[in-house]
């Protein structure tokens, strides 16, 4: 009868460890995931180009944190 | 309109270098150098719509001395009574034509009694000044050819890093950290409206090719203008995304005409 209950609470044990393993580990990948900043492209020399998409990026790039 | 240019920056430097420079400029977002402000008259010319706009997230303006009064030039030279000054005209559109139609002479003699960017208009006391300082430490930018050269020349004046990071990370390091973000946050804005700026100066130098007419010259001149006020009035991201949008949508509109005009003169 011991036997038996050490049996199963193994068996739990193992069973637990599986099913909580994986979602235990989840937070620590997302804390060191360093997400890489957006980057404004190169100027364009173009007369006809004021490289507004560019403004935009710079925009974005500042205004995320507000 | 590179003669402008320099025009603009030479008549500006006199300006300030009449002035005292200001005692101490420690700490703040503000541009160096420093210079006191010009004489008042053609600052308080504003309307009262102009006045309402309230300018955000400016870095702490320091404090600036009253300005001392000077002896009016028109008692050394008639010319002066008779060349009013753009500044001084209450309508937009009217002060921009006025700009147009005065020779580099004239506006070098505008300028060097008073210097006031249509973006510092709206603006008061140190803002106004903060926002002066910051075009003429630009001025020199204009040398510089179109594209990454006059960036690059713009975010070294502005003190900005050649690679725009977000807020948190250019004041990781800061202990007032707050005020950090804010300050950089005012300069990237002021990147992104020297963008506005370059439109309207190449859209002047269409309007000397004879490519655009005064009345579109003027049009577009306005639009960006109050275009960077209502920029730094927004108080919101989308608000301000969305100027930039409509700017785009101005300036293709811009530049098809002029495309157009060209291929009709070939």
């Amino acid at each position: 009868m011991k036997k038996l209950l050490i049996l199963l609470s193994l068996s739990a044990l193992t069973f637990s460890a599986c099913v909580t393993g994986p979602v235990a580990d989840q937070p620590d990948e997302l804390d060191d995931g360093d997400e890489e900043e957006m980057t404004v492209p190169e100027e364009v020399e173009d007369e006809y180009n004021i490289n507004l998409d560019n403004a935009l990026i710079e925009l974005e790039i500042v205004d995320q944190s507000e | 309109m590179k003669m402008k240019k320099i025009l603009i920056f030479v008549s500006a430097f006199l300006l300030a270098a009449t002035q005292v420079f200001a005692a101490g400029s420690g700490s703040g977002g503000g541009f160096e150098p420093v210079v006191e402000p010009p004489e008042p008259a053609p600052v308080q010319t504003q309307t009262d719509a102009e006045t309402e706009t309230e300018p955000m997230e400016l870095p702490p303006a320091e404090e600036t001395p009253a300005p001392t009064p000077t002896p009016t030039p028109a008692s050394s030279s008639n010319e002066w009574v008779a060349q009013p000054l753009c500044n001084d005209i209450d309508d937009l559109k009217a002060r921009i034509t006025c700009r147009l139609d005065k020779n580099n002479e004239q506006l070098e003699r505008e300028y060097s009694q008073s210097y006031l960017p249509e973006e510092c208009r709206p603006l008061t006391g140190g803002d106004q000044q903060i926002c002066i300082n910051k075009y003429i430490s630009l001025l020199p930018c204009w040398d510089e050819e179109v594209g990454p050269d006059r960036i690059s020349c713009v975010k070294d004046k502005l003190g900005l890093p050649e690679r725009i990071v977000s807020p948190d990370n250019y004041c990781s390091d800061d202990a007032e950290s707050e005020s950090c973000k804010s300050d950089y946050r005012y300069k990237v804005y002021s990147l992104i409206t020297f963008r506005f700026y370059d439109a309207e100066e190449r859209v002047e130098e269409w309007y000397e090719e004879g490519k655009l007419s005064q009345e579109e010259t003027v049009d577009f001149i306005a639009f960006i203008a109050e275009s960077k006020v209502e920029f730094y009035a927004s108080t919101s991201s989308a608000a301000r995304r969305n100027i930039i949008t409509f700017v785009m949508g101005q300036w293709a509109e811009v530049v098809e005409k002029v495309k157009s005009s060209s291929n009709s003169n070939q």
